[in-house]
C-alpha cells in the first residue's frame, strides 16, 4: 500500500487485476507512475491522489483508500 | 547498443517510431530504435482496425501476413434501434499487432536502423554541443547515448516529451478509457466493423465488434472518456454488454489501454527533439484510430527531420514546420472529427434519434455530403448552424 503525498490518502495497487497497459502514467498529471516491463511504480513523494488513474484504470486495479 | 553517438534516437517501436525510423534511415542517418517491452508489439493495445490499405505501402512494404481481413462494410446500432449499414469508401483492414508491429520495426532494420529491446531511456537531457543525451537501461547497466535528434515515439503513457518541458499529458476529458475481449469466434459479418454508440449503449464513447478472420478471433470492446470516481470501469460495462451480444462467445484473453482523443497537440516539438504517435496525440477524436495517423506522423517527423538537417538546424523554431504539417495532414481532420463527437455526445435520446435517422438515408444512399445536403436543406441547415456554434 504506497502512502501519498496527503496524510490521510493511500493509492491501492492490485497486480493480479492489472494489464499492464499503462494508462494510468499517461494521464498522471505529476509523474508519479511509471512502468517498465511488468513493473508498476508509484513515486509516493508526488502523488496528491487526485484519484485519476483510478478513474483511467480499465480493470479497477487502482483504488484510492483513507488511511 | 553498437556506438554510443547517432543522429537520430527513436524512443518506442510502435508504428510510429518504426516508421520514422525507417524513413529516416533511408535518407542515411544512423538511427538507433529502442523499445522498452521485451516483445515488439506485445501486449497489444489496441482494436487492430486500421483504415486506407492504399496507403499502407507509403510508409513501409506490405506483408499480407499481417493483414487479418480486408473490411468493405461498416454497421452501426445506433440509438433507438436504428441499425445503419454503410458500405466504406476505402478499403479498411483488420490487422494482427503482433505481427504488424515486429514487421514495421524490422523494415525500418532492413533500411540501416539499429534495434534494441528491453531498453528504456530515463531521461532526455538539454542540448549540449548538438546533441542531447539519453539514459538507457540495458540488461542491467546505463548507457549514456548521444543523438543529434530524438524523436518520443513512447506512446499514450508518454513521459519523453514531459522531460523535455512539452505538456503532453492527459487530460481526463480528453482521453477514453477502452477494454478489448478478444472472443473465440466469428461475428455473422465477418467483412464488417460493428458498433454500437448512443445512449442506449454508450454515450460517451462506443462498442465495437471486429472480426479478425484469419484467426477465427473476433476484437470486442468498448471505450468511453474518462468515468467519475466510484462508477463502473470500462471492463464491467464491456462484459454486460458481451453477454447481450455474444453470450455463447468464450474470452480468450483480455487487453486495454488509454485512448488520447484530444486532437493534435499545438506543440510538439522543441531543440533537437519532437513527438510522434500517441505521445503528440495523434489519434482520431472521434473514432480513437491512431495507426494510420501515427503513421503518417512518422513519415512526416522523417521528412522535418531531414530538412533540419540540411539545413543544419535543429532549433525549435525550425522543426516547428513539423507541428504546421502535422496540422495540415493530420490536425485538420481530426479537428473536426472532434466537432462532429462533441457535437452528438451533446445530443438527448430524442435529437439523437433524430439525427442518426438521418444520417440512415445518407449513408445507405451512399450519396456524398453536398448531394445530402441538398436532399434535406433545411434539417442540414439547421445541423450546420448547431455544429459551428459549437467553439
Amino acid at each position: 500500500m504506497p502512502p501519498t503525498k496527503r496524510p490521510d490518502r493511500d493509492l491501492l495497487f492490485d497486480r493480479d487485476v492489472c494489464i499492464t497497459c499503462a494508462g494510468c502514467v499517461g494521464i498522471c498529471p505529476e509523474e508519479a507512475l511509471d512502468f517498465y516491463g511488468l513493473e508498476w511504480t508509484l513515486y509516493s513523494d508526488k502523488c496528491t491522489a487526485c484519484a485519476l488513474c483510478v478513474r483511467i484504470c480499465p480493470v479497477g486495479a487502482l483504488k484510492i483508500e483513507k488511511r | 547498443m553498437k556506438n554510443d553517438k547517432y543522429d537520430v534516437l527513436v524512443i518506442g517501436a510502435g508504428p510510429s517510431g518504426s516508421v520514422a525510423a525507417r524513413h529516416v534511415a533511408l535518407r542515411g542517418y544512423s538511427v538507433l530504435l529502442i523499445e522498452k517491452r521485451p516483445i515488439i508489439g506485445s501486449p497489444v493495445r489496441c482494436g487492430e482496425a486500421t483504415g486506407e490499405r492504399e496507403k499502407l505501402a507509403t510508409y513501409a512494404a506490405v506483408n499480407e501476413d499481417y493483414i487479418e481481413t480486408d473490411i468493405t462494410e461498416a454497421i452501426l446500432h445506433a440509438t433507438g434501434g436504428i441499425k445503419i449499414r454503410a458500405n466504406l469508401p476505402t478499403t479498411t483492414l483488420m490487422l494482427d499487432r503482433l505481427k504488424f508491429d515486429p514487421w514495421l520495426a524490422q523494415q525500418a532494420a532492413e533500411a540501416g536502423a539499429e534495434v534494441v529491446t528491453s531498453a528504456r531511456a530515463k531521461d532526455v537531457r538539454p542540448v549540449e554541443n548538438g546533441y542531447r543525451t539519453v539514459p538507457i537501461e540495458y540488461e542491467g547497466n546505463e548507457h549514456l547515448i548521444k543523438a543529434r535528434m530524438v524523436i518520443g515515439a513512447d506512446g499514450v503513457e508518454s513521459l519523453v516529451g514531459r522531460w523535455t518541458g512539452l505538456r503532453n499529458h492527459h487530460l481526463p476529458h480528453h482521453v477514453c478509457s477502452g477494454i478489448e475481449i478478444r472472443l473465440d469466434m466469428l461475428d455473422e459479418n465477418p467483412n464488417a466493423l460493428t458498433f454500437w454508440q448512443g445512449h442506449d449503449a454508450i454515450n460517451d464513447g462506443y462498442i465495437w465488434s471486429f472480426p479478425k478472420a484469419k484467426s477465427g478471433v473476433t476484437n470486442f470492446g468498448a471505450g468511453f472518456l474518462t468515468p467519475k470516481i466510484n462508477t463502473p470501469n470500462i471492463y464491467d460495462v464491456a462484459m454486460e454488454w458481451k453477454e447481450k451480444i455474444y453470450p455463447d462467445a468464450n474470452v480468450i484473453d483480455m487487453v486495454g489501454g488509454a485512448i488520447p482523443v484530444s486532437g493534435v497537440l499545438e506543440e510538439t516539438v522543441s531543440d533537437n527533439f519532437l513527438l510522434v504517435g500517441d505521445a503528440a496525440h495523434q489519434t482520431d477524436p472521434l473514432t480513437g484510430g491512431g495507426i494510420s495517423a501515427g503513421m503518417r506522423g512518422g513519415w512526416l517527423a522523417a521528412q522535418a527531420i531531414d530538412e533540419a538537417f540540411k539545413a543544419g538546424d535543429l532549433s525549435k523554431s525550425f522543426l516547428s514546420r513539423y507541428d504546421k504539417a502535422v496540422w495540415e495532414r493530420i490536425g485538420k481532420g481530426h479537428a473536426f472529427q472532434m466537432r462532429l463527437r462533441q457535437w452528438i455526445l451533446a445530443m438527448d435520446r430524442e435529437k439523437q434519434i433524430e439525427f442518426y435517422t438521418l444520417f440512415k438515408v445518407w449513408a445507405q444512399k451512399g450519396q456524398s455530403i453536398p448531394r445530402a445536403i441538398l436532399s434535406h436543406p433545411l434539417i442540414a441547415a439547421k445541423y450546420a448552424w448547431e455544429f459551428y456554434k459549437l467553439h
